[in-house]
């Protein structure tokens, strides 16, 4: 499913430059649940946003069902992105002037039919948010947040979930809720990859992989 | 989500920034209508005003001796009045002179008193340029009569007078002027030319000039030429004064608007920029998450062009509505000689409506290329 091949990054400021990701190499197949593990500044969230497609690595090639990423045009990126890849994050990054419904129906590309409005809806029902459909990010819990996140990320069917740190601004109750609906999507033929601190993630993931200073130290 | 929804569902979100752009987009607007409405206004009270102020250019015989002239205050030469017609016949909007007036003036003795007998044509007037003649028209059989007149013949409204062995009836009541219009008695051309026995004839025309030249331009050559190309038997002399009085307030009134207009356009368009930039600024995050979401450039662009477009059209409706309201409003006490043709300028709102969206998605450009080039990465990086 993804291929990471002497994967670098390089960030360059001020003259000095940091190594965020040194030729990290792995291989995530279909269907599997891995965490990623380290301390801060350990490369997880540039791992993460250079297997989504969103950070262009210094050196080295990530494939996603085959295809070369970065390879692509930006428009091919985005498109695959869009169809194939559903994003979870930390801070939520909901768009705070749409309504539930209009945060996870802003996942579909175009104008969304009937069928996708009802299948919007009934995430929300099956992230138990069907009550406040008509709210705003703002008027929610972080939880609840949260939980929108996951519903968005999950509209387009995407093969793989990318979630970076998503319980970490939650409490344990709401964290295992999370935890739970990735899970459930990976039980569905789905794929995660999860960066996190916490262990309770831990119980779902096939596989954790522990990056330190940007290089895997353990798969 | 359309693209139109997700503009306005923003622009309800943050009202302080949508209010913010519309207000400094509307009063821009409204100072531009304002100003061309002014400036409309204000060009057609000084014509009239420097109308009314009198004739400031006139033609004469060539052959007349200046001296003589400016000492008796008319030509001993006469010319024929189909020179009149000649020139009246080039009348366009392309020549800088208009206001066409024929004159036959000589002085002339009434029961002992010497006065200024002065015949007057019709006026003519370039095609468009309005049909009102300058000064008072008269009728046929009638004169006006100054006050030094009226009071030595013992003449008033209404009275019968004879000129010669022409019977005349006093049109006018007299007022002092302070001026040779005192001692003067103005007729119809064709009753002063019979008085006179001049049949067909003039000695002076009276002109006003077109208040488009600037002193830098050297108005009395190019009148001359002009003049000279069509009538070339004559000369022509200008009263500076008058002339120069138009000018100058032409001048600074095109000065005013020079300066006025592209500040009020500049500092708009630094202010929707900037404005737009903030909004840039605020709205990182969600043009990263946009980004994760496989949005694309031309997307993102067109949330903060389309706000634009937007926020100028309905600015350009308010502004185009306001600088209406004002100048219908308080125009007429700026220019009463002319307040009744003040008017609405629709042409030119309709093409505001069109030119302030595209200001604005102008104003709007670089900070909606920069939400564009935006790498999401860093702020989705910031958790």
């Amino acid at each position: 499913m993804i291929r990471c091949v002497e994967v670098t990054k390089i960030f360059r400021k001020n003259g000095s430059e940091v190594t965020s990701l040194d030729r990290f190499t792995a291989e995530i197949a279909e269907g599997e649940f891995v965490a990623v593990r380290g301390p801060s500044g350990s490369g997880k969230t540039t791992l993460l946003l250079t297997l989504g497609g969103m950070q262009r690595p210094s050196a080295g090639t990530v494939q996603l069902g085959g295809r070369d990423l970065y390879a692509l045009s930006p428009s091919e990126r985005a498109k695959l992105r869009s169809s194939e890849i559903g994003f979870v994050f930390q801070m939520f990054h909901l768009v705070p002037y749409l309504d539930l419904l209009g945060n996870v129906l802003l996942a579909y590309p175009g104008k969304p039919s009937e069928a996708v409005r009802q299948r919007a809806a009934g995430l929300l029902d099956e992230l138990g948010l069907a009550k406040r459909g008509s709210h705003r990010p703002g008027e929610l819990s972080a939880g609840e947040r949260q939980r929108l996140a996951v519903a968005r990320a999950l509209l387009n069917r995407p093969k793989v979930i990318l979630a970076d740190e998503p319980t970490g601004n939650l409490d344990p109750e709401n964290a295992a809720e999370v935890i739970r609906h990735l899970a459930e999507f990976h039980r569905g033929g789905g794929t995660v990859v999860l960066v996190t601190h916490g262990t309770a993630a831990e119980t779902h993931a096939d596989r954790i992989l522990r990056l330190e200073q940007g290089r895997l130290l353990a798969d | 989500m359309s693209v139109l929804s997700h503009i306005l569902r923003e622009m309800g979100f943050r009202k302080l920034n949508t209010l913010f752009s519309l207000l400094g987009l509307s009063l821009a607007v409204t100072v531009v209508v304002a100003s061309q409405l002014i400036a409309e206004a204000d060009e057609r009270e000084t014509r009239r005003v420097t109308r009314d102020m009198g004739f400031n250019l006139r033609l004469i015989p060539a052959k007349t001796d200046l001296t003589q002239f400016y000492r008796d205050g008319f030509s001993r030469h006469a010319m024929d009045v189909s020179m009149l017609d000649r020139l009246a016949t080039q009348l366009t909007n392309n020549v800088s002179f208009n206001h066409l007036v024929g004159s036959l003036r000589r002085e002339y003795t009434i029961n002992s008193q010497d006065v200024l007998l002065v015949g007057l044509s019709e006026t003519y007037v370039a095609p468009g340029q309005g049909k009102k003649p300058m000064g008072f028209v008269i009728k046929k059989g009638t004169i006006h009569i100054g006050s030094q007149v009226a009071l030595v013949q013992k003449k008033k409204k209404g009275e019968k007078m004879h000129i010669g062995v022409r019977e005349f009836t006093v049109a006018n009541d007299t007022i002092e002027t302070g001026t040779p219009d005192d001692i003067t008695i103005f007729a119809r051309l064709d009753d002063v030319q019979s008085v006179l026995g001049l049949a067909g004839k003039i000695n002076e025309i009276e002109a006003i000039d077109c208040l488009c030249l600037t002193a830098d331009q050297d108005p009395l050559a190019i009148l001359r030429k002009e003049i000279g190309g069509i009538l070339p038997e004559v000369q022509v002399v200008q009263k500076r004064t008058l002339a120069d009085a138009r000018a100058k307030q032409r001048q600074t009134r095109e000065k005013v608007n020079g300066v006025v207009l592209p500040s009020v356009l500049l500092a708009s368009a630094v202010w929707i920029a900037l404005l737009a930039v903030f909004n840039v600024r605020d709205r990182r995050q969600e043009i990263g998450i946009l980004r994760a979401l496989g949005k694309g450039g031309g997307r993102i662009a067109g949330l903060f062009l389309g706000k634009a477009v937007l926020v100028g059209l309905v600015a350009a409706l308010i502004g185009a509505a306001m600088g209406t309201w004002v100048v219908l409003e308080f125009g007429p006490s700026l220019f009463p000689v002319t307040k009744k043709a003040i008017h609405a300028n629709w042409p030119l709102a309709a093409q505001l409506i069109v030119a302030t969206p595209l200001f604005a998605a102008l104003a709007s450009f670089i900070p909606a290329m920069l939400a564009v080039s935006h790498d999401p990465a860093e702020t989705l990086r910031e958790d």
